[in-house]
């Protein structure tokens, strides 16, 4: 019994050229596998449709946004199934102070629908992660929604450091309806006015078109 | 009963192998002869295409991105970057007469501060529309003052894609952001630029 006998985790001679075969086989597929693109095992529910296109199409459209660039719903690399938001985004010049430069854009993106839900001053706290704030402490962050055609909300960050950075972005269609935010007074931020005077944060900062939302 | 197993062995992976690069990649397009030509006529064209204007960049016409399997591709387009030291408004200015010039017509244009966008139209011999974008502003952070972009749809796009406009919108009007520093921010028209690169294709199509 014992000198036929193959042990657990040992093969025999006998079955380690089959094993060695088979796993040349199983190496193939998998590199087959890798060459197609495939990703085995992940979930592609999140692949974008036309629900998705039309979203990004708002983004690319927006006439204060004026995009350099936007880019439809993608898979999130290495992650299983899940899909970064549809991101239009641009970086712009100063155009004064801080304040003064977001005052400005804001205002502008009023006039199409955009309106703030967040504020945080430079120097203020900042969120913990998988929040609509994940910037410097020592920037000036504003975070605005827009409801689009379909129902579902747009959301674009506005980051002051040396210059000002905007990151729109829309839920991919498998992302679950969010609450609309409340809008907030940004004059009730100390850094809007001259004084200093007032609150360090205005708002919850709640991400409306993560995958987790 | 070795050798038949080794071969079912070897059906499976040739089969798994012919499935996935069947199946897995769908979308993944290479150019063909419609975009070679836009590409083409977008790198021939007297104003975009000005090497002595700064310096051009054009997407390789083969790449593709394919993960977990659905492609996209790049667009015949074209892009040059300058940073000549004037101000936002005469560099979008002196862009903006060339372009007019070799055809192209506004549809949008965005004023602001220190920044000046304009998005202009021109059809191509195949009768697609191309569309430019001048963006020219202060900053360093972006490494140019002046860039101009064009960008023609891929022969892959399909009607999930807005076709560009051909003209102006009623009521355009430029403004006085080409003559002048713009104090505030205003706009006209709607933004046509796309994307350099499109796809995939809708996965409920």
């Amino acid at each position: 019994m014992g000198g036929g006998r193959t042990m657990i985790g040992v093969p025999s001679p006998a079955t380690s050229g089959r094993g060695a075969r088979l796993g040349a086989a199983v190496t193939m597929v998998v590199a087959a596998l890798a060459l197609a693109g495939c990703t085995l095992g992940v979930s592609r529910d999140g692949e974008p449709t036309r629900v998705d296109f039309e979203r990004a199409e708002a983004l690319r459209t927006d006439p204060w946004l004026a995009a350099a660039g936007v880019e439809t719903t993608r898979y999130t690399y290495g992650t299983n199934g899940q899909y970064e938001p549809g991101t239009a985004g641009t970086l712009r010049p100063m155009t004064g102070t801080p304040a003064e430069t977001m005052a400005a854009e804001v205002a502008a993106a009023a006039e199409v629908g955009w309106w703030p839900y967040y504020g945080r001053c430079p120097g203020a706290p900042v969120p913990r992660l998988q929040t609509a704030d994940y910037y410097s402490g020592t920037d000036f962050v504003v975070v605005l929604v827009r409801e689009l055609e379909d129902g579902s909300l747009a959301q674009a960050e506005l980051s002051i450091s040396d210059h000002l950075k905007v990151v729109a972005t829309v839920a991919n269609h498998m992302v679950s309806p969010v609450e609309m935010p409340e809008e907030v007074d940004l004059s009730q931020l100390a850094c809007t006015n001259e004084a200093g005077q007032g609150l360090p944060t205005v708002g919850t900062p709640t991400n409306l078109t993560d995958w987790w939302s | 009963m070795m050798r038949m197993t080794r071969t079912t062995v070897l059906s499976l992976v040739g089969v798994a192998s012919l499935l996935c690069l069947v199946g897995c990649s769908r979308s993944a397009s290479d150019w063909n002869e419609t975009d070679d030509n836009r590409q083409a006529e977008l790198v021939a064209d007297p104003w975009i295409g000005d090497e002595g204007r700064g310096d051009i960049l054009a997407p390789a016409p083969h790449w593709s991105r394919s993960e977990p399997g659905e492609g996209v591709w790049v667009r015949p387009s074209v892009e040059r970057t300058a940073d000549r030291g004037g101000e936002p408004w005469q560099e979008a200015s002196e862009e903006f007469d060339l372009a007019v010039v070799a055809g192209w017509e506004p549809v949008f244009v965005r004023c602001a501060p220190g920044e000046v966008t304009v998005d202009l139209v021109r059809p191509l011999q195949d009768g697609s529309t191309a569309t430019a974008r001048i963006r020219a502003q202060d900053g360093e952070f972006v490494g140019w003052d002046v860039m101009v972009a064009a960008v023609d749809l891929h022969h892959s796009d399909g009607d999930w894609v807005p076709a560009p406009p051909t003209h102006a919108p009623a009521g355009f009007d430029l403004g006085t952001c080409l003559e002048e520093e713009a104090d505030a921010i205003s706009w006209s028209g709607i933004p046509a630029l796309p994307s350099s690169t499109g796809g995939p294709v809708p996965a409920d199509d």
